[in-house]
């Protein structure tokens, strides 16, 4: 059993890649779909941009390591999938300026904006499509962010590895998303009436 | 409240820490913390009120995503789709 895997698995006969390709990613379908969910909000998007990250999943098998994290494999094909193809057409707004955001948290003073007065009382009263609005609206970059470590569980070291980008710009853009999703949540807490 | 005699105390190095600190607490919210990071923060935010403050709401906030965003169920006909596209390419 020490023979290279590599070796292995280029000798596979078609009916056991598809048994492979079966059994190790689509049961990651379902968080596969959450995540082209949140990131299109749109459900027909979604769905071929999920159907897209498969096919090109399905070609690309050979470059993918069995045994290795196939989830964070996928999630960045969906990812770079969903920039070259889906992000063109979708009306986004304005792209963030990284450059701004780096350079915020390069600065040694605590920001007074980081202690919003947002109730811990006033979010555990919020249900569920109410949160889902204030992440929706954050610019695409932050929420991917908030998805993968929040929602997903990724590791910053497998964000790094999903999104192309060190892991101080993980953790600065994660920072910085996290700031802005207090504020959302609060301006909903508020217009809710929850803030009182 | 103890804080505040503190800030009064030494003001000049609780506020490097805190800086220290809220740059470095979501480490500890997302489990990436190193060991002695993880020692400074624990302790930090033990004695330091503001600090726990913003720990305890990003930890919540953190909760309230995981628990209370829905799932959105993957519709009946994507894995057949996905299957077929398969096959017609491959
Ligand atoms: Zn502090």
């Amino acid at each position: 059993m020490e023979e290279n895997r590599e070796n292995i698995r280029k000798d596979l006969s078609k009916a056991e890649k598809d048994a492979q390709f079966e059994k190790e990613f689509m049961p990651l379908i379902d968080s596969l779909y959450n995540f082209a969910y949140r990131l299109t909000l749109d459900e027909d998007d979604a769905n071929d941009l999920v159907q897209e990250t498969y096919l090109k999943a399905y070609r690309f098998f050979n470059s993918y390591e069995q045994g290795t994290n196939a989830k964070a494999w996928l999630f960045r094909i969906l990812k770079n999938s969903f920039i070259n193809d889906f992000r063109k057409k979708s009306k986004e707004p304005s792209k963030v300026d990284y450059q701004e955001v780096e350079s915020y948290y390069n600065s040694d003073d605590v920001d007074e904006s980081i202690t919003t007065d947002l109730r811990i009382e006033s979010l555990q009263e919020m249900i569920g499509d109410e949160v889902a609005t204030a992440l929706n609206a954050l610019a695409v970059d932050f929420r991917t962010i908030i998805i993968l470590c929040d929602l997903e569980g990724f590791t910053y070291e497998e964000m790094a590895k999903i999104l192309d980008i060190p892991i101080g710009t993980v953790r600065s853009r994660l920072h910085r998303a996290r700031n802005l999703l207090k504020e959302k949540l609060k301006a909903y807490a508020g217009t809710m009436g929850y803030n009182k | 409240m103890i804080a505040n005699n503190l800030t009064r105390m030494d003001k000049g190095n609780k506020i490097s820490e805190c800086n220290e600190c809220l740059h470095a607490l979501h480490l500890l919210i997302d489990g990436e913390a190193s060991d002695s990071q993880k020692e400074f923060l624990e302790k930090h935010i033990e004695e330091c009120m503001p600090c726990y403050q913003s720990y305890n709401l990003d930890k919540n906030v953190k909760e309230v995503l995981k628990s209370k965003i829905e799932k959105k169920p993957v519709p009946s006909t994507l894995i057949a789709n996905i299957k077929d596209k398969l096959n017609e390419n491959f």
